[in-house]
């Protein structure tokens, strides 16, 4: 047999196993709805943009169809933080076997726009499953010795609003389901606050230590998060590159450029210019929107945006990563330089 | 909501598309992240989808996409931190030399080899699905199919040993 008629015989024969959603209509109607609610958010929010911008300005520039190859870019403020476009949530599967919870890790996951700490757990299996409702918090009381479960205290810290979530967890495996965990400090009037230490989380019958013998210093209760994820961000089918001087002197500004390629035969349509956030490591700066000529990328064009950064006077000295990342009407993202997480740079005094 | 139309391609054609993507990214939970993502899209532009001459091409287009550009999306999600301990289940296919030797090619070719031997596209067809021209699909398919004519004679002598030792 050729390896072209076994190459046909085996796609055939492994597309078998492969059975269909229950309810795929309903499915895929509540993610098209899901769109479209942040479309006329996002269409909403510019057209009070385009409002305010004719009453200051009395002129609306027309955007030609053509695209320029440089573009020197200006920036005016962000109207706000952009709405990212995110995977939908997944429908519920079978609980996670608490077995195949490998452990629970400290997670300080960094982003241009910040830190998201929390715990998390991964699971070892190929099946994807969900993990749902709130575990039980267990920690050795300091004054008895003794193991006990921590009083659930609900409310205790609103949880980050500048980050996505989704209840439950449905994950495979290698992925994160996370958690938050914050000790309760305003304890009721007669009420002692309690000390614990080793931590541990219980995950149906089995129960995990929380990571670095984590302990609550004199609290009463805890809150306990339920399990979710934080989805992945939706990228725009665009490549993105940084060019910008090596070395950059704290207070200082610098010329750098933006390079944005449509590597496809169509064009890409961006609506409007992108919103973007440049960052220095996890030190993000502000979101601000370019004012550029474009709507559009021509197929296999790149465009160059030239523009100045600045960097604070208060950045750290030493090695560093120049961040972009650039947020399109339609939330979708475009990460400068993903494959090295950034552009290498030297900041001096 | 959409038109009745699109439910019925929704309902008629996901499992191919399951199908396809499965084949495409060789993990079946991704292969439903990547036809969820697409069919979405679909529903979106559906008015203008459907005055193409082939709303399901389109839906492939947008999963084959999606998942050349997926290596990208997972190399910006950085955590740092300590490193788990231990690994997780190798997301590998059950044991199938040459299902073994295609999740082993790059995405490119791997693409190329489930467009032409799974749906019979021409090259044009894979060309204009991937974005390149006819002649980077016929090199690609070339260097692919070499690759595995390289690697399978060993495999199915093996087979043939174990089959006459049984």
């Amino acid at each position: 047999m050729t390896v072209e008629q076994q190459l046909r015989e085996t796609l055939q024969g492994k597309t078998q196993a492969v059975t269909g959603w229950a309810d795929p209509v309903t499915q895929i109607e509540r993610g098209v709805r899901r769109r479209k609610r942040r479309r006329l958010a996002v269409q909403a929010v510019a057209a009070v943009t385009v409002l305010v911008t004719v009453l200051t300005v009395g002129l609306i520039q027309r955007r030609p169809a053509e695209t320029p190859t440089n573009i020197d870019a200006t920036v005016d403020e962000a109207v706000g933080v952009p709405h990212i476009l995110r995977r939908s949530p997944r429908p519920d599967r079978a609980a996670c076997p608490p077995e195949r919870i490998m452990e629970v890790e400290w997670i300080v996951q960094s982003a241009p726009w910040g830190m998201s700490t929390g715990f998390g757990a991964r699971l070892f299996t190929d099946q994807r499953c969900t993990l749902s409702g709130r575990p039980q918090l267990f920690g050795v009381d300091v004054a008895t010795g003794q193991r006990v479960e921590i009083p659930f205290v609900p409310n205790v810290a609103p949880m980050d609003s500048g980050r996505v979530r989704q209840f439950p967890a449905t994950i495979d495996g290698g992925e994160l389901a996370r958690v938050e965990i914050h000790g309760n400090s305003a304890c009721p009037t007669g009420q002692s606050p309690q000390s614990y230490r080793d931590l541990s989380l219980l995950i149906g019958d089995r129960q995990l230590d929380l990571p670095d013998q984590r302990s609550l210093t004199a609290v009463c209760g805890a809150d306990v998060s339920e399990w979710f994820v934080e989805p992945p961000m939706e990228y725009a089918s665009l490549d993105a590159y940084l060019l910008a001087p090596k070395t950059l002197r704290r207070g200082e500004d610098f010329s750098y450029t933006v390079q944005i390629a449509n590597r496809f035969p169509r064009k890409f349509n961006i609506q409007d210019c992108p919103v973007y956030l440049l960052g220095l490591g996890a030190q993000g700066q502000t979101w601000r929107r370019l004012s550029c000529d474009i709507s559009s990328i021509d197929a296999h064009r790149t465009v160059r945006f030239r523009m100045t950064g600045h960097v604070p006077a208060d950045a750290a000295v030493g090695p560093a990563k120049l961040t972009w990342i650039g947020v399109l009407p339609n939330g979708e993202v475009i990460v400068a330089d993903m494959a090295t997480s950034g552009y290498p740079v030297s900041i001096t005094q | 909501m959409a038109p009745d139309d699109f439910a019925e391609f929704v309902r008629g054609r996901h499992v191919e598309l399951l199908r396809f993507a499965y084949l495409l990214c060789g993990d079946r939970y991704l292969a439903e992240d990547l036809v969820q993502d697409a069919l979405e899209r679909t529903g979106m532009a559906w008015h203008r989808v459907q005055r193409q001459d082939d709303p399901e091409g389109y839906v492939r287009r947008t999963i084959t996409n999606r998942f050349l550009n997926r290596l990208r999306a997972l190399r910006s999600e950085r955590l740092v931190g300590d490193p788990p301990e231990r690994g997780y289940v190798d997301r590998e296919p059950p044991d199938h030399a040459l299902w073994h030797l295609l999740a082993r090619l790059p995405r490119q070719q791997r693409a190329v080899l489930v467009l032409r031997f799974y749906l019979d596209y021409s090259e044009a067809q894979i060309a204009q699905t991937l974005g390149c021209s006819t002649g980077t699909v016929k090199s690609t398919t070339s260097r692919a199919l070499a690759k595995l004519r390289q690697q399978l004679p060993a495999n199915s002598q093996l087979a043939s040993v174990e089959k006459g030792a049984s």
